[in-house]
């Protein structure tokens, strides 16, 4: 669920995803987790922007404009080509400011201008609607869609190595949950829904690459259980279970269910750290391809899933990630992707006004029937700078390896850019 | 029984100027009070002499002289304006030294034998600022250290470099760096500045 978060914002995210048992402002809970403050989560009023009043809604417009350079825009192993890419956001939120209850909407338009490789200019767009109502207590109901455009970066290897055009697919998307929290127990329930639609592409003899295998819908159920031993801490045992339908089962992706059982523990320790953490068991049953006459699989083993943030200093934050699930993408013979990551940022509030971050990550890719794996590294480095609560401007660089069990398929690419954001 | 008596008389008669002697002025056992502030001197640091300067706000009371006492504020030249005796000297004073001062004045040709005594009511206030939650003006108080300063200012914001300070005294044109320890004092009329950490 969308949360609103006035932080020093960057030309490229400007909006962040609460975690959708957030509590309305005021309320008390033994699951409050804000003993401490991250570097990028804490408040500086004097360069937050004050939003335009409408009514009884916040409309925060922001423009972001950056420029970026890319080494190896098409992700190849050779002959890499490098290109500039302007890149534009107009984006609004506008969020109500009742003392209870929440409804919250967003728009953004996007576009990638390239300077020589045209054919890969692309526009998104971005458009939603989430709302909380609040209940006895810490209890509510919540609920959000979003419809929207989105390019896939070449980098992500699902994207077919012949294309010259960029990979883009439709998004349509619902939320549905509820929290109720009594006293030490809270209980959590939520169900989504999302529907793929991959547009075609083109190849270098400007033969179109048709992407609707790759069209599907997915359906999640999640229940989570939560009994707070203290005030900072938590245990908790939480269920999942998944539906992915394929328009075109078997030649990039397979129609499947499966499950994750976890448990685990989340805290926030004063001035040292705090975080969630869950191990458990995930299995994911690929039905069978008559198409390709293949057998029907199964990928299951250990899951995990876990974000912890360690606050050396108050102006420094320490924020460790790994993961191990089913992913949303795959490539083509596969009949999914099991995807684990892991990696450490680190976040340092030079200034009030001037925020560095680096971080590096790691991505492991099992494609479930072929027989394939991808490894890949990313180091990114970046420094966002406010003038004031109108202006400010970013300065990035990221670097991706990636290592693939195929041949031809390893590449490296290096993007630097720098950007600028104006908000009201 | 008179030789009794005789014998108690004269050992008191003894022995009395012989316990007068072991407490001669030369060589007096000190009081339980006066032993107490013995040992508090020795554990104590350096006493700190609050000097007067423009500002303060004294109250002199001259005994039996109930039109020569009263509350006076040291001006901005250093001086303090008194009944009879007219303009006298404060600034760079101590307390001790202002009540003589005083009391000389009032000595030449007023008073035969005057007894002053002077307090300060109100000290010159401090300042700070810098990374404090409410930085600002305060009222000094006697011993302040600068923590007690940070502390009334509501305390380092989260950016604040606890281990240095920057103090300028009244007297000074600028400020100077120190090494920011509980022991560290302020002076009224002092401006602290508690400097940003970028670490």
């Amino acid at each position: 669920m969308r949360t609103m978060r006035n932080r020093l914002p960057t030309p490229d995210t400007l909006a962040s995803n609460a975690d959708e048992t957030s509590v309305r402002e005021g309320a008390s809970s033994a699951f409050m987790r804000d003993r401490n403050v991250s570097v990028t989560e804490r408040h500086h009023p004097e360069y937050q922007a004050l939003g335009v009043p409408v009514g009884a809604f916040l409309i925060y417009p922001i423009l972001a404009e950056s420029a970026i350079y890319d080494d190896n825009a098409f992700a190849k192993s050779s002959g890499a080509i490098g290109d500039w890419v302007f890149q534009t956001k107009a984006e609004a939120q506008a969020a109500s400011n009742w003392s209870r209850n929440l409804l919250e909407g967003f728009g953004s338009v996007t576009t990638y201008d390239y300077v020589t490789l045209t054919k890969l200019d692309t526009t998104d767009y971005q458009v939603g609607v989430d709302g909380r109502y609040d209940m006895v207590g810490n209890s509510n109901i919540y609920s959000g869609m979003e419809d929207g455009r989105y390019t896939v970066p070449f980098a992500n290897l699902s994207v077919p190595r012949n294309a010259v055009t960029a990979e883009q697919y439709d998004l349509v998307q619902g939320d549905v949950g509820a929290v109720q929290e009594l006293n030490r127990l809270r209980f959590s329930e939520r169900f989504d829904a999302a529907d793929y639609q991959y547009r075609n592409l083109l190849d270098g003899l400007n033969h179109v690459i048709i992407e609707e295998a790759q069209n599907h819908s997915t359906y999640a159920a999640q229940a989570k259980a939560e009994y707070a031993v203290s005030p900072a801490t938590a245990v908790f045992g939480a269920f999942s279970w998944n539906e992915r339908d394929y328009q075109d089962p078997g030649s990039q992706g397979s129609n499947s269910s499966g499950y994750e059982l976890t448990v685990g523990a989340s805290f926030d320790i004063t001035h040292v750290a705090r975080g969630e953490a869950q191990v458990g068991y995930l299995q994911q049953n690929f039905n069978a391809s008559p198409a390709n006459k293949t057998p029907a699989k199964t990928a299951n083993g250990p899951a995990f899933r876990g974000k912890i943030e360690w606050f050396p200093t108050q102006l420094t934050t320490v924020t460790l990630h790994a993961s191990r699930e089913i992913e949303d993408w795959t490539v083509t013979g596969a009949f999914g992707t099991l995807g684990s990551s892991g990696g450490v940022r680190l976040d340092h509030e030079i200034l009030r006004n001037l925020i560095l971050s680096c971080n590096v990550d790691f991505n492991q890719y099992q494609y479930i029937g072929i027989g394939r794996a991808d490894k890949s590294w990313s180091f990114g480095a970046r420094g966002n700078y406010m003038f004031n609560r109108n202006w400010g401007m970013s300065l990035s660089y990221i670097r991706i390896e990636q290592v693939s069990s195929y041949g031809g398929l390893d590449f490296q690419d290096d993007k630097i850019s720098i950007g600028a954001v104006f908000q009201y | 029984m008179f030789k009794c008596f005789l014998t108690a008389a004269l050992a008191l008669v003894l022995v009395g100027p012989l316990g007068a002697a072991a407490q001669s002025p030369s060589n007096p056992a000190p009081s339980r009070s006066a032993q107490a502030a013995a040992a508090e001197a020795a554990s104590s640091g350096p006493i700190f002499e609050y000097r007067l300067g423009p500002g303060d706000k004294l109250r002199v009371i001259v005994f039996g002289e109930e039109t020569l006492s009263g509350e006076f504020v040291v001006s901005a030249s250093g001086k303090v304006e008194l009944p009879l005796i007219g303009a006298v000297d404060a600034a760079g004073l101590t307390i001790t030294q202002f009540q003589s001062s005083v009391g000389k004045a009032l000595k030449d040709g007023y008073l035969k034998d005057p007894r002053v005594s002077a307090e300060v009511e109100n000290y010159r206030p401090f300042f700070i600022l810098g990374e404090v939650q409410k930085p600002g003006q305060y009222p000094y108080a006697v011993s302040l250290s600068v923590m007690n300063a940070v502390a009334t200012a509501q305390g380092f914001t989260y950016r604040a470099d606890t281990r240095h300070v920057f103090i300028k005294h009244l007297n000074e044109l600028g400020e100077h760096k120190a090494t920011l320890t509980a022991a560290t004092m302020v002076q009224p009329g002092d401006t602290i500045r508690i400097p940003e950490r970028f670490f």
